[in-house]
């Protein structure tokens, strides 16, 4: 510390506590953006939104609320229905596969498996498609999903579920050669916390959402 | 003007007590946690590489432009879109966190590491569970922290001075380790903040919903706990008030300790339990800066007096079997 102090307050003391200042003036005004976009909205943050989303985003943008105010009350499943060649080049329909569950089993049994990635993928992307712009106060509005999807604009998020389902194929033992797929949301409700020794209710309200039929995409295997 | 000499001598003194670097010791096991959890990422999926962030991946090209577009950003993998550039991009990455790890080049290394690893992230906008965004913005300071400690070029090259001016690497390391620090405030205070809003958080039944959802529960264990009320109730206040003094305790001396310990608890529970390893594990790590240098020194001098004890006490019990098994004399 002394010899520093040599080095230093005799040489470059006025820089030095400039810097000082300034890195402390940065380190401030940082966490109080940071705080204005991880808090909710209040007047002034809304005043000065664009600064501060200019300053946070995209390098510190974050979110940090786990499971709150609100943790979830449904379970969201992603379920895949593929049409595919079958002998005879005759088009078959397979049954209605849980995806959503076969990840969340892999999972369960092997807490570092390689798949948890594909799982975690499957949550996000089935909340963003949730929250996407086909949906209309909380219910799918199908000609605006029809219209995308017929100029190959559905959203990345929805794409991307089809994608999971495609690479999948193989893995949940599509009998023939699989030309399209779709994809459903399915929502099973949680009884409440006095109630919680019953099962899920798969027949709540809203509780299932079918999407259209996409052709086949070449995606690598999983 | 007195107050204003007095003012400018408290800077004076404040400066130069920032120019002297603390915590190298915490911010080289960062880097060493940090490094080592994304060495573990890419190995894991090699198979999944091209699934994952390869130009036929689960998130398509186009898809991938225009979240980027959308979020004003890039990633290396857009300026290489054929499927040798992502396969290069995949084995670099894991070089330069090979490199990160060990503190090679540790300046050098530690921007590389953010570039390829945001890189690896915004090609697979999905693929997130929170403790990738931790680590990016950690990642971030990161590249201004001195992270020479613990590391290879301290080895190699005893000799090398850095080229910034001594007090102002040290002042860029110090405040690099301050914003990882307030980092880890904000983001317990944000989560508590939040959870005492919810109503379920506030009636104390908050733990049944999220253990109860499919993705997030380890059957045979987390039934055992959401079953039970009062595990539920004190496993959801005592998450509340724990992410509720984090922030404040984070900077006494001694309740660290304790911070540290329920980190360690709690997301240890979370990674087991919710099967959120990658997150939970950030999370520890993050944490490695909490203490500084001396700190570390102590629990280094106690492990290895401990070493010494049970090695010489095993020497002691060796002598005395060997006495014991030597054949009496008539």
């Amino acid at each position: 510390m002394e010899r520093l102090e040599n080095n230093t307050s005799t040489s470059q003391p006025i820089l030095r506590n400039l810097c000082f200042a300034g890195l402390t003036m940065l380190l401030v005004v940082h966490f109080l953006m940071t705080l204005a976009v991880t808090l909710p909205p209040t007047p002034l943050s809304v005043q000065y939104a664009r600064r501060i989303d200019g300053w946070i985003y995209p390098y510190f943008s974050q979110n940090w609320s786990f499971f709150a105010p609100d943790p979830p009350t449904e379970d969201a499943y992603v379920m895949a229905q593929y049409r595919y060649k079958s002998a005879g080049d005759i088009i078959a329909e397979s049954s209605w596969i849980n995806l959503s569950r076969t990840f969340n089993q892999v999972v369960q049994r092997n807490r570092l498996s390689a798949l948890e990635i594909v799982q975690v993928t499957l949550l996000n992307a089935s909340g963003d498609v949730a929250r996407s712009e086909i949906f209309k106060d909380g219910r799918l509005d199908n000609d605006r999903l029809n219209r995308l999807v017929a100029t190959n604009r559905q959203p990345p998020a929805l794409h991307t579920l089809e994608r999971i389902a495609m690479s999948c194929s193989r893995a949940v033992g599509i009998p023939g050669e699989p030309v399209a797929v779709r994809i459903a949301l399915l929502y099973h409700r949680f009884p409440r916390f006095t109630h919680r020794s019953q099962p899920d209710n798969p027949l709540s309200d809203n509780s299932q959402v079918v999407f259209p039929f996409v052709p086949f995409e070449a995606v690598a295997s999983l | 003007m007195k107050i204003l000499l007095r003012g400018l001598q408290l800077l004076s003194e404040a400066s130069l007590r920032s120019a002297v670097k603390q915590r190298q010791t915490g911010a080289a096991l960062m880097r060493i946690a940090l490094g080592s959890l994304t060495i573990i990422f890419y190995a894991l999926h090699l198979k999944q590489r091209n699934f994952l962030w390869g130009p036929s991946g689960v998130v398509s090209w186009p898809d991938n432009l225009a979240l980027l577009a959308q979020s004003r950003t890039y990633t290396l993998y857009q300026f290489f879109p054929s499927p040798l550039g992502a396969e290069c991009l995949y084995w670099l990455g894991l070089v330069v966190s090979f490199m990160f790890t060990l503190g090679l080049f540790a300046r050098f290394s530690s921007i590389l590491f953010f570039l390829f690893t945001w890189s690896l992230y915004q090609r697979n906008w999905y693929a997130i569970d929170g403790g990738e965004n931790l680590l990016i913005i950690l990642a971030f300071y990161l590249m201004f922290a001195d992270l020479s400690g613990l590391s290879l070029d301290r080895m190699l090259f005893p000799q090398r001075r850095e080229r910034t001016t001594r007090w102002l690497a040290g002042m860029l390391h110090n405040f690099a380790v301050i914003a990882c620090l307030v980092q880890l405030s904000i983001l317990y205070f944000e989560s508590a903040f939040y959870k005492i809003q919810g109503h379920v958080w506030a009636n104390g039944t908050a733990l049944y919903y999220v253990l109860r959802t499919n993705e997030f529960s380890l059957p045979g264990w987390t039934d055992l706990v959401w079953r039970s009320a009062a595990l539920v109730t004190v496993g959801t206040y005592g998450t509340i008030l724990f992410e509720m003094a984090h922030p404040f305790l984070l900077w006494h001396p001694r309740a660290k300790y304790l911070v540290f310990a329920g980190a360690v608890c709690l997301h240890t529970g979370i990674g087991v339990l919710m099967g959120l390893p990658w997150f939970s594990l950030t999370m520890i790590s993050a944490h490695t800066v909490l203490f500084d240098d001396a700190e570390y020194l102590a629990v280094l001098r106690w492990v290895r007096s401990q070493i010494q004890s049970i090695s010489s006490g095993s020497r002691e019990i060796a002598v005395v079997r060997a006495t014991s098994a030597a054949p009496s004399r008539p």
